[in-house]
């Protein structure tokens, strides 16, 4: 007979055991981005300071992703203050983080099985391979947080709904919105905190000797508040980060590419033997049209819901698990609106308590004549995952491991061989660079965006015809974007094609007059030589645009002894032109004598 | 005994909630000061979280603040502190008015309860009225209404609460003090509540209720008495206190603004257009009604209608324009009237047909005013568009004028929220009986050389510098150089003192 205490504490203990070799591991991918180079990540005071900013620093646009993560920040923050900047320590605490994890994974399934099925879930958790990415590269701690969020928030609303004194339900009460909030704070997915608190108790079988109303409107707007604040802190962003593989699909074809995906991710949770860093195209192809996959896809997602709620009364742990892991991972889905990855193992952490508790659930519920055969099918499957999970763990060693063991494992990986084509030209190897770049976009070639490393590679290398050709494509895809615009245009000026950048950044200011599309129009100008009133004309156009008015107005008056010759009438009415507006807002005489000018060359009223 | 005092029904939380959500809807993009005190607010909650003290940070020389209560920029500078990245932190501020609106609502919807009306037409009543845009508009700026709100209405439930209990006395006191510290006229609530106590014949409750408020009040009334003669006289109608004001107007002149006006927002919202005699019966009638369901609701509610009846009298006798005072009271407004028109629909003959007419002519004159300012959201255009030139021009000021320039501007409290320099308000005005007249441009010019002003911001058409400008234009050559001016819209000057 196994004890409450000790369900737990082997399943901890097996958890820091089986992930220990991941404290060797240095910084790796994302790591670089959000600690090593991040000054908010390096002092508390500095992450206190940046606590309402972004997870991700600006990028040299001013551009961040929609993702706010203070207390994941925070906590590297602690880190870097007492190891000196150390990877070791992140790991340890990953670790620990992750086993504390699995206790409570524990302690969430001791209200339906056994000590020893609960012990059993806990230890599958414990190994499971798709979570070496989220527990053995740092960054993927974000999710270890949200789901101990989650966690306890579930044990405390238990808690809550099942003690008769008021005072300690208030004391519960506080723990629920405690955990719900770190939840949020360190994942966004911690919204879904509340459909886990009331999944949890829909399946409790045990009496409820309270109202609970309170508690869940205290949830609600504790999320509603948390929701407010995430928009004005990152929502912004969201549309800037979709993952390539959706970007710009319209809804039917973004399903069509998801569901198929959704194959994967019960691939990922029940045989996790296959891993990837990174699940773009064409680990998971773009898909425009709906095919058997996207049908099978639906099927099985819609079977898992259907499932998890003819089970809540015969098999609660099995439907907790399921739908539970729906829930958490919906977000993420790109079935509900676009994400950010196509598929991610480190997002689906939580979800993993699917396969977990149906083990769990199984080893609770054995028939006698059945045990054997079945604990035997048990430690074989522990065993196995926990092997993986080890030989997983060095994947994570360093950036350097990662994109070369990424590159042998999965080569169809458009990004992959990107960062590949990355590190080349990182050390200099711009041929081998360039050759990368190539396959990258021979495998998927509608990420507009990859194309900027390569154009300019291309045009350092003098291969003109090739930037101008994937300088095109780009702007193929993106000609309504502004830096794929840029992109082009100043390919078209350092290739000789003034007239052409000209035009399309003509084209992009005609249709979208914003400061964006006035600074463009403005860099183009100055590096295509444009005659000097050209120039401060687009200098005054992006001044207005940007909220300068007083600089604006300045540029302006420069233009008034301008001369411009005959041959030149149709550029400067067009110049005049978009620009008239401002004049006109403007209330100046000084600024009548170019009026005049433009009466003289027939510009139109 | 519950360590817990208040326990809100679940109808009320759903109240609450839904206020929340349309609360939070409600919040506007325009910029902090549009409405001038809502500027002012948040300079003073910057000026306690950066450790300056309670004073007029925009202000040259930085006088103590002596006008404007406390409470209200107190809370706001603890959330600065928190998040402390202005203008960033204003999603901060929304979030806890819209929560303290809310507040209000469960508070209310609680003590509402037990009231006699039928539930439906309470329901109908805090609904409509907790939505309603004058309300929305309140909430979508930086005012201090919600928290006052939420205040009074704690303070006024506690003490009509069927607990009698002396901690419940002090608590009253204490909510009404803190309401009297977020705007002055919540001094209605601690009379009201007093005098409720005392009819009850409970004179050691109205005791310490009146010593629990006022020993909350008590510093902020030392304060001003300490520090307000140190306002400049020609700044006092807006920076001085109170007291500065009624000696301004003159006390006699006050009270014979006693007109009933206090009636006139709620009137221009609830009636619909009619001719004159007409729309003055009609709104007479639904003024009686509504004071008739007061007069209902007295035996369960006497502090409430007490403070209202008081709140009522203060905002008639005071010169403010009292439409931003009645708005925040419109849900017990709305109470009230819906208890009136229940209570006359059960007498039977010419008075239930009284109430069906009032309740179709309010139906009439509130609904369409209702869905045309909610739809796209047209009830925040106007702090929209005040605040639209000051937002042309602030990237210019940061970027090109000198940080230890001192601006002349309309709303002198966003100017220097926005751009970090001092800012004096650019006309000055003075009160005379209940109206508000402007000093003489040589004066305001006088005044503009005290207090070195460098630069002078026109808003929009409307601005009363229009005025000044031409003046000094004609009459002080080169005191003004026009640096920008947009046709129609904002313009900025260089001041030259003569």
């Amino acid at each position: 007979m196994i004890s409450r205490k000790l369900a737990v504490a082997i399943p901890f203990a097996v958890a820091v055991l089986v992930f220990s070799n991941s404290v060797l591991n240095r910084w790796a991918l994302d790591d670089h981005a959000l600690i090593a180079n991040n000054p908010a990540a390096h002092s508390i005071q500095g992450a206190l300071d940046g606590f309402f900013e972004p997870y991700w620093p600006p990028d040299e646009n001013g551009h961040s992703a929609g993702l706010y993560r203070p207390l994941a920040t925070l906590s590297y923050a602690v880190e870097w203050t007492f190891s000196g900047g150390s990877p070791a320590v992140s790991h340890i605490s990953n670790v620990f983080l992750h086993a504390f994890a699995t206790g409570l994974v524990v302690l969430v399934a001791l209200a339906w099985l056994s000590p020893l099925g609960a012990m059993v879930a806990g230890l599958v958790f414990a190994v499971h391979p798709v979570h070496t990415e989220a527990v053995a590269n740092v960054i993927g701690r974000a999710e270890v947080m949200s789901a101990i969020g989650l966690l306890v928030a579930v044990v405390a609303a238990r808690r809550y709904r099942r003690t008769a004194s008021d005072e300690r339900a208030w004391h519960w009460a506080l723990v629920t919105l405690g955990a719900v909030i770190f939840a949020q704070l360190s994942k966004e997915n911690g919204v879904v905190a509340i459909a886990i608190i009331a999944l949890d108790h829909l399946v409790d079988r045990r009496p409820v000797l309270r109202p609970t109303f309170q508690l869940y409107w205290l949830v609600a707007a504790l999320t509603l508040s948390w929701l407010y604040i995430w928009a004005s802190i990152a929502g912004g962003a969201v549309d800037l980060t979709v993952a390539p593989g959706i970007r710009w699909l319209s809804f039917p074809e973004r399903l069509a590419t998801a569901l198929p995906v959704q194959l994967e991710v019960v691939r990922l949770l029940v045989w996790p033997m296959n891993l990837a860093a990174s699940y773009d195209p064409q680990l998971i192809p773009q898909r425009t049209e709906f095919g058997l996959l996207a049908v099978a896809g639906a099927i099985v997602a819609a079977s898992i819901v259907l499932l998890g709620v003819a089970l809540i009364r015969k098999a609660p742990a099995i439907a907790f698990g399921l739908i539970a892991a729906v829930i958490s991972y919906a977000p993420t889905s790109n079935l509900v609106f676009s994400a950010g990855l196509m598929l991610g193992e480190r997002t689906l952490y939580f979800s993993s308590i699917a396969p977990v508790l149906v083990v769990g659930w199984l080893a609770s519920n054995a028939r006698s004549d059945l045990r054997r055969p079945l604990f035997a099918s048990v430690a074989l499957i522990l065993m196995v995952f926990g092997v993986r999970t080890v030989l997983r763990n060095p994947f994570w060693v360093d950036m350097r491991s990662v994109i070369t063991n990424d590159l042998l494992e999965h080569p169809e990986g458009f990004r992959t061989q990107f960062r590949i084509g990355e590190a080349f030209e990182a050390i200099g190897d711009s041929n081998q660079a360039l050759s990368y770049y190539l396959t990258a976009v021979e495998l998927f070639d509608r990420d507009p965006f990859a194309s900027k490393q390569l154009v300019d590679l291309a045009l350092a290398m003098g291969r003109e015809n090739l930037a101008l050709s994937e300088s095109g494509r780009a702007f193929g895809i993106a000609p309504f974007h502004a830096d794929i615009v840029a992109l082009h245009a100043r390919t078209l000026v350092a290739t000789g094609r003034r007239d052409s950048a000209i035009a399309i950044v003509r084209e992009a200011f005609d249709n979208d007059a914003t400061s964006t599309t006035a600074r463009i129009y403005n860099e183009v100008a100055v590096t295509a030589s444009s005659p000097d009133w050209a120039v401060r004309f687009s200098q005054a156009r992006f001044s207005w645009l940007s909220g300068r008015p007083l600089e604006a107005t300045s540029q302006l008056f420069e233009l008034v002894d301008i001369e411009v010759s005959q041959g030149e009438s149709e550029y400067f009415c067009w110049e005049f032109g978009k620009t008239r507006g401002i004049m006109e807002a403007i209330a100046s005489n000084r600024l009548r004598e170019l009026e005049l000018l433009a009466g003289a060359h027939g510009c139109d009223a | 005994m519950s360590r817990i005092p208040f326990r809100p029904s679940n109808w009320s939380l759903v109240v609450g909630m839904f206020v929340f959500i349309v609360a939070l809807w409600a919040q506007s993009d325009a910029l902090v000061g549009a409405f001038y005190d809502d500027g002012i607010y948040l300079v003073l909650a910057r000026a306690l979280a950066g450790g300056e003290g309670y004073v007029y940070s925009h202000l040259p020389g930085t006088p103590q603040a002596v006008h404007y209560p406390p409470f209200y920029p107190f809370v706001i500078s603890l959330l600065w502190r928190i998040w402390p990245q202005f203008p960033n932190n204003l999603s901060l501020f929304q979030l806890f008015d819209s929560m303290a609106l809310a507040g209000a609502a469960i508070v209310i919807a609680n003590q509402i309860r037990k009231w006699a009306t039928p539930h439906w037409i309470k329901s109908v009543a805090i609904v409509t009225s907790f939505s309603a845009f004058p309300l929305l508009t309140l909430v979508a700026v930086r005012f201090s209404e919600p928290l006052f709100l939420l205040l009074l209405a704690a303070a006024v439930s506690l003490a009509d609460g069927e607990e009698i209990s002396l901690r419940n006395a002090a608590l009253a006191g204490l909510l009404a003090g803190f309401a009297i510290l977020t705007r002055s006229v919540g001094l209605a609530a601690l009379v009201g509540i007093s005098i409720s106590y005392l009819l009850r014949r409970d004179v050691r409750s109205a005791a310490v209720a009146t010593v629990s408020g006022l020993i909350i009040v008590a510093p902020w009334l030392v304060h001003v008495r300490k520090y307000s003669a140190a306002i400049d006289s020609r700044l006092a109608t807006v920076y001085g206190s109170y007291g500065d004001v009624v000696n301004g107007a003159g006390i006699g002149s006050v009270i014979s603004g006693a007109d009933l006006r206090v009636f006139g927002p709620a009137a221009r919202l609830l009636i619909p257009s009619l001719p004159g005699v007409l729309w003055w019966l009609v709104a007479c009638t639904v003024a009686g009604v509504s004071v008739y369901g007061a007069f209902k609701l007295w035996p369960r509610a006497r502090a409430l209608v007490l403070t209202l009846a008081l709140y009522s009298t203060v905002v008639t006798v005071w010169p403010y324009a009292p439409d931003r005072f009645v708005w925040v009271l419109l849900p017990w407004w709305f109470l009230c009237l819906g208890a009136g028109l229940h209570h006359l629909y059960q007498f039977r003959g010419a008075l239930r047909w009284i109430a069906i007419a009032v309740a179709a002519i309010v139906i009439v004159g509130f609904v369409p005013r209702e869905v045309n300012a909610l739809k796209g959201h047209r009830f925040t255009r106007t702090a929209e568009a005040i605040s639209a030139p000051f937002g042309l021009l602030i990237p210019s000021v940061v970027q090109e004028l000198p940080t230890d320039a001192v601006i002349a501007s309309g709303d002198e409290a966003l100017v220097f929220l926005y751009t970090g320099r001092q800012a004096v308000p650019a006309s000055l005005v003075r009160f005379e009986r209940s109206e508000l007249l402007p000093f003489s441009a040589a004066e305001t010019l006088r005044f503009y050389c005290e207090n070195t002003v460098t630069h002078l911001f026109k808003s929009a058409e409307g601005d009363p510098v229009i005025d000044l400008v031409d003046h000094w234009e004609s009459n002080f050559p080169g005191v003004l150089t026009q640096l920008f001016a947009v046709r129609s819209g904002p313009a900025l000057y260089e001041v030259h003192c003569p």
